[in-house]
């Protein structure tokens, strides 16, 4: 799990725009200026890219913070 | 690769756009344009993208985002946003999904009418330029193949639809299309919409496909206020045919149907060749030597013919030279310029020393034309009868630079061409070549204004304007419109508005011919001070000693822009003096 939570963390520093930006599992969009909206679906199309997945809407609604994504993520196999 | 062809790939684009915006606002002098986007989906993300390849473009736009799902009520009713934003342009951001076929099988007449209502009042409103989307296919068509004959089937409701837009496009001068129907079947309908997008946030697309959508309507943008391309210059070996023709002769080139590799040039050949019947004019870089590197062209398998290129470079000099004499030649600058070569050497060293051309480097054939399709440096939004005959004019003046070499000086030289300059108002003849050349031309462009049919014809129906069109006619035959002058008369006082030439005729001494009708309007009128304008840009240095040079001075200006000066002349007879021509006969034209 912690290798698909270094190349979610990767993900967020490219969707805002930040370097040092640091996330955990427990981190949701509360804790990132900018996390709106429209970044979430940019935050979910690229996470999508990076693990050559594709998040049903059922599992997109359900998510509340990063560990949710992981645990998606790795259900769908996609940390390969 | 280019960057703004890499910038199409979503991830690369979600990487690069802040540093692409924060480098572009810098480094360059950008054209303010409000856009105005009405909106049947989400704009959202498409915004940023759009900014980033519009500043690649020179353009810095200022965004006026309408509600989600009110773009009908946005643009018909009152609507004081946006009288305040005042649009130069419109976008109507619009997807299948706002049909009324969604609820009404048979309403394509109510969405006809909707959509002529919206242009007619943007139109009334604004006199901006409209970006319609037309509309993309359905992905489901319920009753097989007949939806596209059936009286209520969806694909032929689309295409009717699509059929009415384009119609009456042709009629009318400020609107165009957003061809998403052709970029969704690009992509194909099953990559193009991303349902989970539209059903949670109401975006048409897939992200995948919004970097493409906005260069999309970025090119029309571009294309409108003069940011094409113009010119080719390609290389010859491997890139107009496969292998060298010095080595292994002309009959074994790779060109033409024979084989599988000659089909791929034979095909680049024939986007070529369109592409110069429709005025864009074709050049060749290439080392070699003269005999035979034409040989090539020469052959019958090759679609371009020698008569398709304005100017041939085939020598051993370096290409960045001959790409300089080439542009000198054209008259143009690099920036109207696209450089494709096979070899990545010749690429960087030409990008080196010539930094605002285009340089594409061929690996294959397939991603060439997919890149300068995609790129589109070429956008048509006007066409005008000059354009088909543009190539001739620029023939004609390689023939007038030889004919240049046989006088002993340049005066006599033009003596001996002969010209006549016919004179003319801006009129309904002549408005769209007069609207096309005050858009495309840079360099002798005192203010580098652009327009729209309609605001030019606003102006020609002001009383107090005076407008003339010179028309420019030599021993090689007619260099068609070349000059545009638009002159303001209040009382004793007059003011070039604006002024432009084509670079086809520089040299020739036309400028003092249109100074000397301007003279002789004022002193008609009883004007007794007349101002001009100027205002830098990156390319219209040129000129920018004009109005000193020929006896004008700096005005006080109230103008806090640095790049803006304005010029007084109170001798209006001195100056006609110094407009004295004798190598132009003039020719009014017949009212």
């Amino acid at each position: 799990m912690n290798g698909i939570l270094e190349r979610v963390n990767n993900v967020f520093k490219i969707v805002f725009n930040d370097e040092n930006l640091v996330v955990t599992e427990k981190t949701c969009s509360d804790d990132i200026e900018g996390w709106d909206s429209l970044q979430h679906i940019n935050l979910l199309a690229m996470l999508e890219k990076e693990f050559h997945i594709e998040f049903d809407i059922d599992q997109i609604i359900s998510f509340e913070n990063v560990g949710d994504m992981i645990k998606a993520i790795d259900s769908m196999n996609g940390s390969i | 690769m280019t960057e703004l062809y890499k910038l199409l790939d979503y991830p690369y684009m979600m990487k690069h756009k802040k540093k692409e915006k924060e480098r572009l606002l810098q480094s360059r002098e950008l054209q303010e344009k409000k856009i105005a986007v009405l909106c049947g989906a989400t704009f959202g993300e498409i915004k940023e993208f759009l900014e980033v390849f519009l500043l690649h473009y020179g353009i810095k736009p200022v965004f006026y985002i309408g509600e989600y799902n009110r773009y009908y009520e946005e643009s018909v009713f009152s609507n004081k946003g946006l009288d305040e934003f005042h649009p130069d342009i419109v976008l109507m951001h619009v997807t299948n999904r706002n049909l009324l076929w969604d609820h009404d099988f048979n309403s394509i007449e109510d969405d006809k009418r909707r959509l002529r209502e919206i242009w007619e009042a943007l139109d009334k409103k604004y006199h901006c330029i409209i970006i319609q989307n037309n509309f993309e296919y359905f992905k489901y068509r319920m009753i097989g193949n007949a939806a596209r004959t059936y009286v209520d089937g969806n694909l032929k409701y689309i295409d009717d639809l699509n059929r009415f837009i384009s119609d009456f496009i042709k009629k009318n001068k400020n609107l165009f299309v957003n061809d998403i129907n052709y970029l969704s079947s690009y992509t194909g309908l099953q990559k193009w919409s991303d349902e989970r997008l539209w059903n949670m946030y109401k975006y048409p697309m897939a992200m995948d496909e919004m970097p493409r959508y906005a260069l999309n309507i970025a090119n029309i943008i571009k294309s409108l206020y003069g940011k094409n391309k113009k010119t080719i210059i390609t290389d010859l070996d491997n890139t107009l045919w496969g292998g060298e023709v010095g080595e292994v002769g002309v009959e074994n080139i790779k060109l033409g149907n024979e084989t599988p590799q000659g089909e791929a040039f034979a095909m680049l050949h024939k986007y070529l060749k369109y592409l110069s019947l429709h005025g864009i004019l074709l050049n060749i870089c290439s080392k070699n030597e003269y005999d035979i590197g034409i040989r090539g062209i020469h052959c019958a398998r090759s679609v371009l013919k020698e008569k398709d290129f304005a100017i041939k470079k085939i020598n051993w000099k370096n290409k960045a030279d001959n790409i300089k004499d080439i542009l000198k030649g054209l008259s143009l600058l690099p920036f109207s310029a696209v450089f494709i070569d096979d070899s990545l050497v010749e690429c960087d060293s030409v990008g080196s020393m010539i930094p605002d051309i285009e340089t594409i480097q061929v690996e294959d054939i397939k991603a060439l034309l997919e890149e300068m399709d995609i790129l589109s440096f070429f956008e048509v939004t006007q066409i005008t009868q000059e354009d088909g005959q543009r190539r001739r004019y620029y023939a004609d003046n390689m023939e007038r630079n030889e004919e240049q070499k046989k006088y002993k000086n340049y005066d006599e030289y033009l003596k001996a061409l002969k010209m006549v300059c016919h004179i003319d108002t801006i009129n309904n003849g002549n408005i769209d070549r007069v609207v096309q050349l005050m858009n495309k031309t840079n360099q002798f462009n005192f203010l580098t204004k652009r327009y729209t049919h309609e605001t030019m014809n606003e102006l020609i129906n002001r009383q107090n304007n005076k407008t003339f069109v010179l028309d420019l006619e030599d021993k090689f035959g007619s260099n068609g419109i070349v000059s545009v002058a638009i002159v303001r008369l209040e009382s004793e006082i007059a003011y070039i508005d604006d002024w432009v030439m084509s670079c086809r005729v520089f040299e020739r001494g036309l400028e003092y011919v249109m100074l000397m009708l301007i003279c002789e309007t004022c002193m008609k009128k009883g004007v007794n001070t007349l101002f001009g304008y100027y205002y830098r840009t990156e390319k219209n240095m040129k000129i920018a000693d004009f109005f000193q040079n020929i006896g004008f001075e700096k005005a006080d200006d109230d103008i806090n822009d640095k790049r803006s000066t304005k010029w007084i002349c109170r001798d209006i007879n001195g100056l006609l003096k110094k407009s004295e021509n004798n190598n132009i006969m003039i020719r009014h034209k017949e009212k």
